[in-house]
């Protein structure tokens, strides 16, 4: 069918919609400078965040071990026929071919990775950069990815795995972040439900109950370091005891390592 | 400062303020009219072009956003944000077949009421699927041609084409039950 198959009366009928009137001048204008404010409020994501959050922070003899393991391991890579792919998958979208490459990188980067604060860093970073993506979905109006939300899942109980050996002095510090993330997370789920009164997906609404569940844990934690470890050691019964392990003497790291993404996130800590 | 969509595009990727401005000033009238056209009331239009710029701007921020054909991926924001809203407020398909379309015209022909007839439009645009819709109003209320649609929506020629066959199929059906359907 053509423009011209269409039944006159039917397209006087579509035409009928063309009849559009004048913009309020006052709207158009307040319209413009609201949208030049988001314009200048703009915080661009910088994939160089996370190395000046840790700026000024010295690397011990160790680290530095690790980094130059994990240095060759990418080097070693680099010269194979994957290396390009690997670098084109860091932009990588969930709904992208090259996603799975780039959170396998992600868990390829925990695994080489032995300090306990360092695995911890990359978990929130891994949660935070799951979010960012998340987000940019539902920005542009796209369907939530479940590969996105239960990533961003498994870094949360990562992190809070991790927390939960850390010594009460190191403790307060990494909830407080996990909670920033947490908050962040409520806030875009809970803008997207106010978008989509009927129900978002229902991964994304089961995914909002346990946010706000941890959020509760997180919180309780920040107050009693005692009481989160007990209810981290509850909702792990396969972890011995109740998980406390000294910071630098952690044995238990291949296990949490195992299974992580990551490359250094956009956004360090905090997203915008 | 250049009006070339692409050169825009690249400009804005890069936080262009100017660039960024450039577009706004490009596309919000098309855009406010778009809206308009399905939903017939200005603060709703106004509401939903600004929510349009807002998520281009939030996925510029976080890296996404279009690569090219920026004047498409804003209709698609746009269409996307009225079908969200069509889903919220379902139409009320009874007094449309039933009351309105038969009781209250006596003739397509002949539009007693130029408002009223605009708005029966509309609600019968709300029955038909949105890629039928979104077709039909790029084609018929744009003026885009049906591979510019395609370029938007991501799909062939030839789905576009079908979709539009059967948008007006089901158009004609809503609003011009019971007269002859063969064009002209």
């Amino acid at each position: 069918m053509n423009n011209h198959e269409i039944n006159p009366k039917l397209k006087k009928m579509l035409e009928s919609l063309q009849d559009v009137p004048i913009r309020d001048l006052q709207a158009s204008h307040t319209g413009r400078e609201d949208y030049m404010a988001q314009v200048k409020s703009l915080n661009p994501r910088r994939s160089a965040s996370r190395k000046s959050a840790r700026q000024g922070k010295p690397l011990g003899r160790r680290a530095w071990v690790t980094r130059f393991a994990a240095i060759t391991a990418v080097i070693v890579v680099a010269l194979s026929s994957l290396g390009g792919t690997i670098y084109a998958a860091q932009a990588a979208q969930p709904d992208d071919l090259l996603y799975g490459v780039k959170t396998l990188t992600e868990e390829i980067q925990v695994t080489l990775e032995s300090d306990p604060e360092e695995k911890l860093d990359l978990y929130i970073s891994f949660a935070n950069r799951r979010l960012q993506e998340i987000q940019a979905q539902m920005a542009a109006g796209e369907e939530v990815s479940d590969k996105a939300l239960a990533l961003l899942e498994k870094h949360t109980q990562k992190a809070l795995e991790q927390t939960a050996k850390m010594e009460s002095q190191g403790m307060e510090k990494a909830l407080r972040q996990i909670e920033n993330n947490l908050q962040k997370q409520i806030q875009i789920m809970t803008e997207h439900g106010k978008e989509h009164p009927q129900g978002g997906p229902p991964g994304l609404l089961k995914a909002q109950e346990k946010v706000q569940e941890r959020l509760e844990l997180v919180e309780s934690g920040i107050k009693d370091p005692n009481i989160f470890r007990e209810k981290m050691g509850k909702d792990n019964p396969h972890k011995q005891g109740n998980g406390v392990q000294d910071g630098r003497g952690n044995p238990d790291g291949g296990q949490s390592g195992t299974e992580n993404p990551g490359n250094s996130p956009g956004n360090g800590s905090s997203g915008k | 400062m250049s009006s070339n969509p692409e050169k825009l595009l690249q400009q804005a990727r890069t936080f262009d303020q100017e660039a960024l401005a450039r577009i706004y000033d490009l596309y919000s009238d098309a855009l406010y009219a778009y809206a308009y056209k399905h939903v017939g009331t200005a603060q709703v239009a106004e509401d939903l072009m600004a929510e349009t710029f807002r998520r281009f701007l939030t996925a510029l921020e976080h890296g996404g956003g279009p690569q090219d054909h920026l004047r498409a991926y804003l209709y698609r924001i746009t269409h996307n944000l009225i079908t969200d809203l069509y889903r919220r407020e379902p139409p009320p398909a009874q007094e449309l077949d039933e009351d309105r379309l038969v009781e209250d015209s006596p003739g397509p022909s002949s539009i007693l009421d130029e408002k009223q007839g605009s708005e029966r439009v509309r609600q019968a645009l709300r029955l038909i699927t949105p890629d039928q819709r979104q077709v039909l109003t790029l084609k018929y209320l744009e003026g885009w041609s049906s591979t510019e649609i395609a370029q938007t929506m991501g799909k062939s020629l030839g789905s576009v084409k079908a979709l539009q066959h059967r948008g007006v199929a089901a158009l004609q059906r809503i609003l011009l039950e019971g007269e002859d359907p063969s064009p002209g």
